[in-house]
């Protein structure tokens, strides 16, 4: 299957989603409290300035090393991600100062409301597991399906629904970026996903991100509704907590 | 009526060296124009003024950070 073919059918799969992830950010971001808009903030931020614009650096190592440039494309494109990701990260910590829920953005890094919920940590230690494979599973797991497919659709929907000017600006002024990063994740797979065996780990990447995004906006939703996280279950009985037997020797 | 220190957007070359450096936080990034920055008037301590404030001392171009005053309401 040619590569552009193949995103055809990743687009018609995601459908769907993109459709529920509007619907959903419309329902849970049309009236939020302030403290509600912090914890959308600070979660946010968590995914953008530690883990893209720092910890996502392993993405580097999916690129071949080719002394004649021949991805030097998708280089490009990995720099000007990251870049963009550092930057939306000062957005969200920008707004969560403007707003007086922080004095500065050293904070957030230890606030209780930005360290992350199970689900939405579990998908963005996958984000940085993707820089262990080639860099069309990673483009296809990252910028094709989360960015190019259903992220949008986040973004649409906050940006129609939130009211409060500071909160809505800071996903306006990602609409752009966002967009380009889709594209990124379009041109990668239609240009370089072309063999059976990548086409195959880049649908399995998708499908991940997809199920895990979909855990994530659960937590996430909770989260931000009530401040408390979806029980998991008691771990209480497990056998890995049982008292550890003595090394005998 | 208080001293602060202002961006001038003309000569700003957007690099975000000043947000680094404020001590207060008072750089920010610009609620009009994507990938400018501004400074809170409210937030700012002025630090010596220009030439003297962290934001200017590593501003790497000249004449981007310039005096103002601020009245307290606009």
């Amino acid at each position: 299957m040619r590569g552009k073919d193949f995103f055809r059918e990743m687009e018609a799969l995601a459908k769907p989603l993109a459709k529920q992830t509007y619907e959903s950010t419309c329902e849970s971001y049309s009236s939020l409290s302030d403290d509600q808009a912090f914890r959308l903030l600070a979660q946010l931020w968590f995914i953008e300035a530690p883990v893209l614009g720092n910890y996502a650096r392993n993405w580097w190592n999916t690129i071949p090393r080719d002394p004649t440039g021949k991805y030097r494309d998708v280089e490009m494109f990995l720099s000007r991600q990251l870049y963009d990701e550092s930057r939306h990260g000062k957005l969200y910590a920008d707004a969560c100062i403007r707003k007086g829920f922080v004095q500065s953005d050293q904070e957030l890094w230890t606030h209780p409301y930005a360290k992350p919920v199970p689900g939405w940590l579990n998908f963005t230690m996958w984000l940085e597991h993707l820089g262990g494979f080639n860099f069309t599973t990673l483009y296809a797991g990252e910028q094709m399906a989360s960015e190019c497919l259903t992220f949008p659709q986040l973004l649409k929907g906050a940006i129609e629904v939130i009211k409060d000017p500071i909160v809505r600006w800071v996903f306006e002024a990602q609409w752009d970026e966002e967009a380009f990063h889709g594209m990124m994740g379009r041109y990668v797979v239609t240009k370089y996903c072309q063999s059976q065996v990548q086409q195959d780990e880049a649908a399995w990447a998708a499908q991940t991100t997809w199920r895990l995004l979909g855990e994530a906006a659960i937590d996430l939703n909770k989260f931000i509704k009530d401040g408390d996280v979806t029980p998991r279950p008691a771990i209480k009985n497990d056998p890995a907590l049982r008292k550890p037997r003595r090394l005998s020797g | 009526m208080k001293n602060v220190l202002v961006i001038d957007q003309k000569v700003c070359i957007d690099c975000g060296a000043c947000r680094e450096t404020c001590p207060f936080s008072a750089v920010v990034c610009a609620s009009t124009i994507k990938h400018h920055y501004e400074i809170l008037p409210d937030r700012c301590h002025w630090c010596a003024g220009p030439g003297k404030a962290p934001c200017d001392v590593y501003c790497p171009v000249p004449g981007a950070i310039v005096a103002g005053t601020y009245d307290g309401a606009s």
